[in-house]
C-alpha cells in the first residue's frame, strides 16, 4: 500500500471538520487554504462552494464534443440536524437533514453550533428501565429525539446555541481492521471525494500538468438535501463533461443477497450506470472505465438503481452536460460511522489523474472525442 | 491529594469490564486507586475489595459497594466474511445499536461497527423497529479467517465511547453506570485519613451487578461480614420520559433510597449527616425494590444493614450516559462523613 500520505491525513481534517449542509464553511476553508497553491485561480461561489481552476493548454481539440471544460464535483456537506427549538429543561429539539433512518441517531453523541464554534451533546433516550417491555423493540422517534449539551435551564443552552444552529454527529477517525485497510469517520459521504479531488489537484500541479481543456474542480454545497450547490456551480462553470466523485452505500456484510450489495469494498471506485437521479453518459462511462481497463486500476459498476448525487443537477445544466459518477464504496453512509477502504481511495485517485492524463495527450483527447461522437 | 473527578471517571470507565470480565481490570484499577486504601484484597467472585483502616483493633466494618461491571455482549459466531455476531451481556439497549461502536476485547483489542442496514435494502416499517440483538452484525474489517485467530466465541465486547465533558460539570460516555459510583467511592475514601476515621472501610467494587445476580457483592460481603453497609449504584436523572419521582435531579447531589428494603436507621443517619456537613442530597421512594445490589446484600450472613445512595444519569443503558461529577463529588463527601469519627453510629 503506497497511500499518499497527505491524502489520509487531509481526510482525517476534513472528516472532523463540521459541515452539515448549509453550514459548509468551515470544509470549505480546509479545502480553499489547501488547494489554493495548486491551482490557477479560485473562483467565487455564491452557494458559499470553492472552485479550484486549472487553465487548459489553451488550444482546444477540434470537433463538436471534444471537451473544452471538464468539471469534477465533490460535496462538502455532511447529513446533520437543525436546531429547531429549546425547552425549558435545556434541551435542543431537532429537525433531522439526515435521510429516512433516524435508528442511528438516539445514543449518538454530537456537535451543535455554527461555522466559528461548536459544543459537544448527546441524543438522550429514556432509560430502557422505564419503556415498558412491549415498546423496547420500537426505534426513537424524531419527535422524542433530542440532544442534551450539560444545559439546567433555556437560559443555560441560549448561551452556547441559538435556534436555527445545526449539528453534526460526533465521530473520531479511526483506521482498523486487517492491515488498517478500513476508515471509519463521520462525513466520509463525501469528504472522500474533496480528498480526492484535493490531492489530483497537489499531483497536477507536483508533474506540472498542462491538460487540453480547462478543469474546474468544484467543492459543492447542500447535497444532502438534494438542493445541490453543484447545480449553480455547473451553470457558472458551462462544462461540456462532468465527473462526480461521490460515495455510495455498499451493502456487501453478511446476509445480504450478491446482488444487492451495490458495491464492495476493496473493488475500486463504483461507476454509476443509472441511479435515481441520472442516466449517466454511456461513451463517456465507457471511456473512463477503458482507461481503468488499460491502466489496471480497479474499479466496480455500481450494482443498483439506488441514490443520487450532484450529476441529477449538473447534466441538466444549460443544455446539458455529459456526466459519469465515480463513487467509493462507504458502509454505513448517513450514520455516525461510515466505512470505507483505503485502497479504494487509491484507485479512485489513480482513475481521477488517469483521465486527467488522457485529457493532458492531443492523441488521447481526439480518442476521447472520437470514441463518444 | 483527590483525584480529579472527571478523570477519574475516565479512567475507570476506559477499563473494560463486562459483567464475568471484572478481574481482567485488577492491575489498571489498583494501579489507578491503590494508592487511596491500605489494602487490596482479591475475591475470588472477581470483586475488588479495597480497605482503608481507621487504626483502632477491633473498629466497626463499613461496606461501601458500587458494581465495577459493565453491560455488553459475547461474541456468540463468526461469520466467513469477518463480521461478528453477539449475545448481550446485561440489559443492553436495543434503540441504540445500529451503527454504535465497539471494542472487542479479543487476543489483540479490535475495532468493531454495529452494521446498519443501508435504506435501499430496507423493508418498508424497516425504520421504525430496533434490530433484534440476535440479528447484529459487527463489522471488523477482517476476514473471516483472521478473525477467527484474534477472537473466540465467547470473547467480550464493549461500547467504544470514551468520557467526555458538555456544559458546566456535566460529562458523558460509556459506562457511567457503574463508574461514576466507583469513582464516588474512591474519591470518599481518597477524602479520608485514618485519625479522622471511625470506622474500617471496605470499598467493594463488585462484579456481576448488570447480570442481575449481585453475585460478586454478597459474596464479597460474606468474607467481609461488615456491621452496615452503604450501596450506591446510579438512578435516574429527571429527563424526558422520566417523571420528578422516578429519580433524582441532575446536579442536586447524590439520591438516597427510601425503601422497604433499606435499613430505616441507616438511611435517617445518612440523611441527618448530610444535612449537617450541608452536602446537597435528595431522596426517592423505591418502595419494593431499588433495582441495586442492597437487597441481596442486606440478606447476607445474619443480615446486613444496607442503604442505597444514587448518582442520578440520564439515558442509562446507552454508551454516552451522562453524569454531572458535582453529584459525584457530593455523594463522595457523604460517604467520607459516614466513615468519620461523629459519621454513622451503631
Amino acid at each position: 500500500m503506497n497511500q499518499d500520505w497527505t491524502t489520509l491525513s487531509l481526510l482525517e481534517t476534513l472528516s472532523c471538520t463540521f459541515g452539515p449542509s448549509g453550514c459548509e464553511d468551515a470544509v470549505a476553508d480546509v479545502i480553499r487554504t489547501h488547494v489554493e497553491r495548486y491551482c490557477d485561480e479560485i473562483l467565487p461561489d455564491s452557494m458559499g462552494g470553492v472552485i479550484a481552476y486549472v487553465r487548459g493548454d489553451g488550444t482546444p481539440l477540434d470537433g463538436p464534443v471534444c471537451p473544452r471544460r471538464l468539471m469534477f464535483s465533490s460535496h462538502m456537506d455532511e447529513v446533520g440536524f437543525m436546531i429547531r427549538s429549546i425547552t425549558e429543561e435545556g434541551l435542543l429539539k431537532i429537525s433531522s437533514m439526515c435521510g429516512g433512518d433516524t435508528r442511528v441517531l438516539a445514543g449518538r453523541r454530537v456537535w451543535v453550533g455554527n461555522e466559528s464554534s461548536q459544543v459537544q451533546g448527546v441524543f438522550g433516550v429514556k432509560p430502557l428501565h422505564l419503556v415498558k417491555s412491549e415498546d423496547r423493540g420500537q426505534a426513537v422517534e424524531l419527535e422524542e429525539l433530542y440532544i442534551d449539551i450539560g444545559a439546567s435551564t433555556r437560559e443555560d443552552a441560549e448561551g452556547v446555541v441559538h435556534v436555527g444552529d445545526y449539528g453534526t454527529f460526533a465521530s473520531d477517525f479511526v483506521i482498523f481492521g486487517k492491515d488498517k485497510e478500513y476508515i471509519k469517520g463521520k462525513a466520509l459521504d463525501d469528504r472522500v471525494g474533496c480528498a480526492i479531488l484535493c490531492s489530483a489537484l497537489r499531483q497536477i500541479y507536483a508533474a506540472g500538468l498542462r491538460p487540453a481543456c480547462d478543469l474546474y474542480f468544484a467543492f459543492t454545497c447542500r447535497e444532502e438535501l438534494g438542493i445541490s450547490g453543484a447545480r449553480t456551480a455547473a451553470y457558472k462553470i458551462d462544462p461540456d463533461f462532468a465527473i462526480v466523485l461521490e460515495a455510495t452505500a455498499a451493502g456487501d456484510i453478511t446476509g445480504t443477497a450478491d446482488y444487492r450489495q451495490v458495491a464492495h469494498l476493496g473493488r475500486g471506485g463504483a461507476v454509476s450506470l443509472m441511479d435515481r437521479s441520472t442516466i449517466y453518459d454511456r461513451p463517456f462511462t465507457d471511456w473512463i472505465l477503458k482507461a481503468a481497463e488499460e491502466e489496471q486500476i480497479p474499479c466496480q459498476i455500481k450494482q443498483y438503481v439506488s441514490g443520487g448525487n450532484d450529476a441529477g443537477h449538473i447534466h441538466k445544466s444549460r443544455a446539458g452536460v455529459r456526466c459519469a459518477a465515480v463513487s467509493a464504496p462507504a458502509r454505513y453512509i448517513h450514520t455516525a460511522s461510515n466505512v470505507v477502504a483505503k485502497r479504494d481511495i487509491e484507485s479512485m485517485e489513480q482513475l481521477v489523474m488517469a483521465v486527467i492524463r488522457r485529457l493532458c495527450s492531443k492523441k488521447e483527447g481526439r480518442i476521447l472525442r472520437c470514441e463518444i461522437s | 491529594m483527590y483525584p480529579d473527578t472527571k478523570e477519574l471517571v475516565a479512567a475507570l470507565a476506559s477499563i473494560m469490564s463486562v459483567s464475568g470480565q471484572e478481574e481482567q481490570g485488577r492491575e489498571k484499577l489498583c494501579a489507578l486507586a491503590g494508592s487511596y486504601f491500605d489494602a487490596y484484597l482479591p475475591d475470588p467472585s472477581g470483586t475488588h475489595v479495597f480497605v482503608k483502616r481507621c487504626g483502632r483493633e477491633g473498629a466497626p466494618k463499613l461496606l461501601l459497594d458500587a458494581h465495577f461491571d459493565e453491560i455488553g455482549m459475547l461474541v456468540s459466531d463468526i461469520t466467513e466474511e469477518g463480521f461478528l455476531r453477539v449475545v448481550s451481556v446485561g440489559g443492553l439497549d436495543r434503540r441504540i445499536l445500529p451503527a454504535a461502536e465497539v471494542l472487542i476485547y479479543g487476543k489483540e483489542t479490535l475495532y468493531g461497527v454495529i452494521a446498519a442496514v443501508p435504506p435501499h435494502l430496507q423493508k418498508a416499517g424497516d425504520h421504525k423497529t430496533a434490530p433484534e440483538i440476535g440479528d447484529l452484525l459487527i463489522d471488523t474489517g477482517y476476514d473471516g479467517e483472521t478473525l477467527r485467530r484474534l477472537v473466540d466465541i465467547g470473547t467480550p465486547v464493549g461500547f467504544y465511547e470514551k468520557t467526555a465533558s458538555l456544559l458546566g460539570s456535566r460529562i458523558c460516555g460509556r459506562s457511567m453506570d457503574n463508574k461514576a459510583c466507583c469513582a464516588a467511592a474512591i474519591l470518599g475514601a481518597a477524602m479520608l485519613s485514618s485519625e479522622q476515621m471511625a470506622w474500617d472501610l471496605y470499598v467493594t467494587l463488585s462484579a456481576r451487578e448488570e447480570t442481575g445476580l449481585a453475585s460478586g457483592c454478597s459474596a464479597a460481603a460474606y468474607r467481609i461480614r461488615p456491621d452496615a453497609a452503604i450501596v450506591t449504584d446510579v438512578t435516574f436523572a429527571v429527563s424526558p420520559g422520566v417523571r420528578e419521582d422516578e429519580g433524582g435531579k441532575m446536579g442536586g447531589g447524590p439520591v438516597v433510597s427510601l425503601s422497604a428494603v433499606t435499613d430505616r436507621g441507616l438511611t435517617r443517619q445518612l440523611l441527618r449527616l448530610a444535612q449537617e456537613r450541608e452536602i446537597p442530597c435528595q431522596t426517592c421512594v423505591d418502595a419494593c425494590d431499588t433495582g441495586t445490589n442492597a437487597t441481596m446484600l442486606s440478606l447476607v450472613g445474619e443480615g446486613i444493614p444496607t442503604a442505597v445512595v444514587s448518582v442520578p444519569i440520564t439515558s442509562m443503558h446507552t454508551y454516552n450516559e451522562i453524569a454531572d461529577t458535582s453529584d459525584i463529588e457530593y455523594a463522595a463527601r457523604l460517604f467520607a462523613a459516614a466513615a468519620e469519627k461523629g459519621g454513622l453510629r451503631l
